[in-house]
């Protein structure tokens, strides 16, 4: 089950479940079933099949849609014109398994990997390659979108576009062009004892198979495509990256005001 | 086979992300769903074991509110306050690392008294008990250097420990070097301090006018806030108004270079042009304008007044093409200017920091940068309004406002005046007399006193510096920072790292640091801000407030009548919710009461006088800060005011006026317009040392490193300082990019590596050096020359000869 | 084989946007990608960069597809000189044969 079935009116939604698994059940593990207005009328008249005015079946799982072999049409649906069941591709998908696999076993390499350009979890990154000093808008170039160049992976903007790059970001191996600085100067840099806020749990699935919550906090990191994407970092990765609107589906983790807060926060 | 399979659907995913992404980039998304019943500024935090609170970042005066996050004891974690309205959620790299500010290894845990030669430690008690004795000894000769970092209540404390205590003016911060000369252009133009508008005109202004300003690195918050409306379709005209390319001028659609000093040509050839074309505001100017000079001996901070007709023959000489003279900016750019200010459709910011201050003409441009808005009435309505930024968090709060100035008392008075001191001891209850007439050593002076021998004239001879670093940050240190030569001098300095200054000191006092204890500041726009204590100093570091509470009832027990009011008793007497004394001087009972809020509380009585209300304590508690004057409604809430003198926002604006300055120097509510002539710096270029040499700061350090440069991501971004030099320059002494190369000036002589093309571009002819780095003071090269009326040194001009290091690479 | 990605607006009509839709899903070298407002994402993958130029050619001329909007292209695939455009495609290409 997505989140996007919440905001469908409970008839439409058995309506969507019945069409969906009488026509095919990969329509609905590619589109996310939300095509109601593609029904044709005569179908709708079909919801007088004893099948659907029973108990509705549950939508099927993306696993499953993968998994399992597409169904023959259901009788109720006979008379459905053929063009609708034509359109679209019975199998699902070949995926590319480097993405399609979250490998959640790298997920602990991918953190550790993240956390080492950060002071804790939350501060803005610096940046792992030397930056020109005048002008900002040359980020702009490699990170509105990101990209991968020769097995690099350059992330795109986690937060929404700002002018102003080095305002947060400055250069890990420093300004100075090489060879500049003293080796005790940068050096110097060693001696800070803060320990910063680790990367977040996991988040939370209502059941197996669920979309889990969103971990951490969104703000200056709601581009999620940015971690998420074809780009991040593999054990990061979704599962399926063209799907763009993450948060139709994953909601935000913290979900009550917490105990303890100040008043006045 | 199976590598080619695999490369075409990943080639396949990258198409349908390319594809997902085109369609987002029209807004073409499925709506989304909002989380439920979630507020989102608590949905932006993820506090699973963290405890979050809100504190004003330690750092510049801007006043952006982080959200400080806590767990088991340690600051873990910090983000950007999406509920303050000064920064919106967003910091920049200092603000974002803030919280690392605490944890450099080498904090000061415990007090350290020099003796024969070393500094050993010593228990806090006798600690209290030395400065107490020396204080005792020679009241007089005591003088207290802070700074604007010290928070509202500590500095009021300082200053209470003073005036009313010691019955000394000897008290005087490092803002002194910082914004003067803004106080003195404020005051001189409407009578009264800081600015009239806020930072809410960036979101409304069309232009906005740099001068000698640097935000993109110094206030980066703020100037995110402006040029992301580009990003938003906004049309923004940036004018910078500069002596070195900078990062704000990449941003800018006119970059206008001029010789330094030479902007008060430039401002005096835009208003003569205005007058000239008859685009000046005539309304503006016949209701609330009056015109002012110096007088013709001594510049003094109320001039003398003058007519228009000879305001108008005054600025005759500025040409656009005399000043392009002068200035090395073209004449056609000031007719540009001209435009801008002589287009009443256009709403016209001045931004301006130390630029205009560190200037030895510091309060004459500051004066002629208000003129121009008043004369061009680019004033009073939101987007138009002349605003001066402030490096430090509570430059504005503690030193303007509580007026930790050796001329100053709190709330806008002056210990000149018979009045202002009579009301002062009244409030603190103190006998009649104890405050004397005249004012104390400003900083150039008070250091220059201690640092000559008692015999000579040196009547200083023992300096408390609190939350600051003179021994890197004084101009001309090879003169100012000398008392150790200068035998029998004692200097105590409180501070949370070993800095030039405690290398110096006789006596180290370790200090809690930001969150580490309560605290209060207020911001450029007169915004002030509190934060409560989260976490524990290290060792055994302790608040500078308390510091001076203790040395203040040490002398109490010792006898010091001072530290007595006419009733007798202590002057810092602190009381619990039912009136009975807690003893606050000892540590451990210190924060059994909030002492923040009770000094705070006092304080306030003396905010009404020029109309710079404050609000309660506890609702500084409940906000993000709010902007003065603070005046209570009719229904009990508190409405803060965002632009002064304007009726339709200041609640003290008569309702029959639009614009009144009410403490206006003519007693007439009218602001002063100043002519000042251009006069040529006290030192230029010459044969000898024939380039300019400009100093200021970078992104990643703030103000003299002491915090920035333990932090980690921070140092390594900037792990020194160096020379801005240019291409040309550098192509005709023959420098290499990064070699070493020589710097002198009259006053001393420092070796850096030299950066051409680095981050800012200095014009032929100039150089430029960040002081940052304490290794490499560059304060012994610069110019101890101040504005005559501010008192506040040069440190962005002096003569300079640069040459390649002898036996240094080719 | 050219791979490319598509965004396309179809028409508001019912009938005319489910006979396009019905054609697309049709065409064996087509991908269909999500629905996102008015338009959809498609990835094509077709023999050669003229089989791309007639696929554009005739989505044009479908009254369900209002535009088709070339977002993403990839053509590593082509090795340099073993696609020769056939004499007489186009104006463009008579002019540099």
């Amino acid at each position: 089950m997505t989140v996007s079935e919440a905001a469908v009116p409970p008839v439409r939604r058995a309506l969507q479940v019945g069409v969906a698994v009488a026509l095919s059940a990969s329509v609905v593990g590619f589109f996310a079933g939300i095509r109601p207005d593609e029904v044709p009328a005569a179908v709708a008249l079909s919801r007088a099949s004893p099948a659907a005015a029973g108990a509705v079946r549950p939508a099927p799982s993306y696993t499953d849609l993968r998994t399992r072999p597409a169904r023959a049409p259901d009788p109720a649906t006979a008379g459905v014109p053929a063009i609708e069941a034509q359109a679209f591709p019975a199998a699902p998908l070949p995926l590319p398994p480097q993405v399609l696999d979250p490998q959640p076993d790298r997920r602990a390499e991918a953190v550790a990997l993240r956390a080492k350009l950060r002071a804790y979890d939350g501060a803005p990154p610096v940046v792992p390659h030397p930056v020109r000093q005048q002008g900002d808008l040359d980020c702009a170039a490699c990170h509105v979108q990101g990209i991968a160049i020769g097995g690099r992976q350059l992330p795109r903007i986690s937060h929404g576009f700002l002018t102003n790059c080095t305002q947060c970001h400055v250069p890990a191996d420093g300004a100075l062009p090489p060879g500049m600085a003293s080796p005790e100067q940068v050096a110097g840099a060693d001696g800070n004892t803060f320990v910063g806020s680790v990367g977040p749990v996991l988040g939370q699935r209502a059941w197996p198979g669920a979309p889990p919550t969103i971990p951490h906090p969104t703000h200056m990191r709601g581009e999620c495509l940015s971690c998420h994407g074809p780009d991040g970092k593999v054990g990061m990765r979704s599962s399926h990256p063209w799907r763009i609107s993450c948060r139709q589906c994953h909601a935000e983790g913290v979900d009550a005001r917490p105990e303890g807060l100040p008043p006045w926060m | 086979m199976a590598t080619s399979l695999e490369r075409r659907t990943f080639l396949k995913t990258t198409a349908l992300a390319a594809a997902a992404s085109a369609a987002a980039a029209r807004g073409w998304t499925p709506a989304q769903a909002a989380p439920a019943g979630v507020d989102p500024a608590v949905a932006a935090r993820n506090p699973a074991g963290v405890q979050w609170n809100k504190a004003p970042c330690r750092f510049c005066g801007t006043g952006c509110h982080v959200q400080v996050g806590v767990e088991n004891g340690r600051v873990v974690a910090i983000a950007g306050d999406q509920l303050a309205e000064v920064n919106k959620g967003l910091l920049c790299v200092k603000g974002y690392h803030v919280g690392l500010s605490l944890y450099g290894k080498d904090r000061l845990t415990q007090p350290l008294l020099r003796k024969n030669g070393v500094q050993v430690p010593v228990s806090w008690e006798e600690a209290i008990d030395v400065i107490a004795r020396r204080i005792q000894k020679n009241p007089k000769g005591f003088a207290f250097y802070g700074s604007g970092q010290w928070t509202i209540p500590e500095g009021y404390a300082a200053l209470k420990f003073t005036k009313g205590g010691l019955g000394s003016n000897h008290i005087d911060p490092n803002a002194r070097l910082c914004m003067a000369s803004a106080v003195t252009g404020f005051l001189s133009t409407y009578g009264v301090d800081e600015p009239a508008g806020c930072y809410d005109d960036l979101d409304k202004a069309d232009v906005v006018m740099l001068w000698g300003n640097n935000p993109a690195e110094m206030h980066p918050v703020l100037f995110s806030r402006l040029i992301d409306r580009r990003t938003r379709g906004e049309k923004i005209t940036l004018v910078d108004l500069t002596t070195r390319r900078t990062r704000s001028s990449d941003h800018a659609q006119h970059v206008l270079l001029f010789k330094p000093q030479t902007d008060l040509a430039v401002a005096n050839g835009v208003m003569r042009e205005l007058l000239k074309r008859g685009t000046w505001d005539k309304a503006f100017v016949d209701k609330h304008v009056a015109f002012r000079q110096d007088t013709a001996d001594k510049p003094t901070l109320d001039g003398r007044a003058m007519d228009f007709a000879a305001f108008r023959a005054a600025l005759e000489p500025y040409t656009p093409e005399h000043v392009e003279q002068l200035s090395g900016v073209n004449a056609a750019d000031i007719r540009m200017l001209a435009d801008l200010f002589g287009n009443p459709k256009l709403r016209i910011v001045s931004l301006w920091c130390m630029g205009m201050n560190q200037h030895t003409r510091g309060t004459a441009i500051n004066r002629l940068v208000h003129a121009l808005h008043l004369l061009s009435g680019h004033f009073g309505t939101p987007g138009n309004a002349p605003t001066s930024l402030t490096g430090q968090p509570s430059a504005c709060g503690t030193v303007r406002e509580v007026g930790t100035l050796a001329h100053a008392l709190p709330g806008g008075r002056v210990v000149a005046n018979d009045k202002h001191r009579a009301e002062t001891e009244a409030i603190w209850n103190v006998p009649a007399g104890r405050i004397p007439a005249k004012p104390g050593y400003h900083t150039v002076q008070l250091w220059e006193k201690f640092s000559t021998p008692a015999d000579k004239g040196g009547d200083i001879d023992t300096v408390w510096v609190q939350v600051t670093n003179p021994g890197q940050t004084l101009p001309n240190l090879g003169k100012l920072f000398q008392h150790r030569k200068a035998g029998g001098k004692f200097l105590i300095v409180s501070d949370v790292y070993p800095t030039a200054t405690t290398r110096e000191a006789d006596l180290v006092l370790p200090s809690a640091l930001w969150v580490e204890k309560n605290g209060m500041f207020g911001n450029s726009e007169r915004r002030t801000q509190q934060w409560f204590k989260m976490v524990d100093p290290p060792g055994q570091a302790r608040d500078d407030c308390w510091q001076t509470i203790a040395v203040a009832k040490r002398l109490f027990d010792l006898g010091f009548a001072g530290m007595r009011d006419k009733d007798g008793r202590f002057l810092f007497r602190v009381t619990d919710a039912k009136g009975a004394e807690v003893p606050a001087w000892k540590w451990e009972r210190y924060y059994d009461v909030n002492v923040d809020k009770a000094l705070f509380e006092e304080y306030r009585k003396f905010t009404p006088y020029k109309h710079k209300h404050l609000a309660p304590y506890d609702e500084y508690v409940k906000a993000r800060g709010l902007r003065w004057p603070v005046v209570q409604q009719k229904n009990g809430t508190w409405r803060e005011t965002r632009w002064r003198f304007s009726r339709f926002d200041d609640p003290f604006v008569s309702p029959d006026r639009e614009v009144q300055f009410y403490h206006s120097l003519t007693k007439d509510d009218r602001a002063q317009v100043w002519f000042h002539p251009y006069e040529p710096p006290p030192e230029s270029p010459d044969a000898q040392f024939p380039l300019w040499l400009c100093t200021g700061r970078v992104i990643e350090h703030w103000h003299s490193g002491t915090l920035t440069m333990r932090i980690p991501q921070l140092r390594r971004a900037m792990p020194q300082a160096y020379v801005e030099v240019n291409r040309e320059d550098a192509a005709r002494l023959g420098i290499g990019q990064g070699e070493v190369v020589v710097l002198e000036t009259r006053r001393g002589r420092l070796e850096l590596p030299a950066w051409i093309d680095g981050r800012g571009r200095p014009p032929q002819g100039s150089v430029f050096v960040p002081f940052f780095d304490e290794k490499v003071a560059i304060n012994q090269l610069t110019l101890d020359a101040h504005d005559p009326i501010s008192k506040q040194p040069d440190y962005k001009k002096c003569a300079v000869r640069l040459t390649k290091k002898a036996g240094g690479a080719a | 084989m050219p791979m490319t990605a598509w965004l396309l607006t179809l028409s508001e009509h019912d009938d005319l946007r489910r006979e396009a839709m019905a054609l697309l899903a049709a065409d064996p070298r087509l991908t269909l990608g999500d629905r996102l407002g008015p338009g959809m994402s498609v990835i094509a993958e077709t023999c050669s960069p003229d089989d791309d130029s007639d696929l554009w050619l005739a989505w044009l001329q479908t009254p369900g597809i209002v535009l088709a909007d070339l977002v993403w292209s990839d053509f590593s695939d082509l090795e340099p000189g073993t696609y020769d455009a056939p004499a007489g495609r186009s104006p463009r290409r008579e002019r540099n044969p």
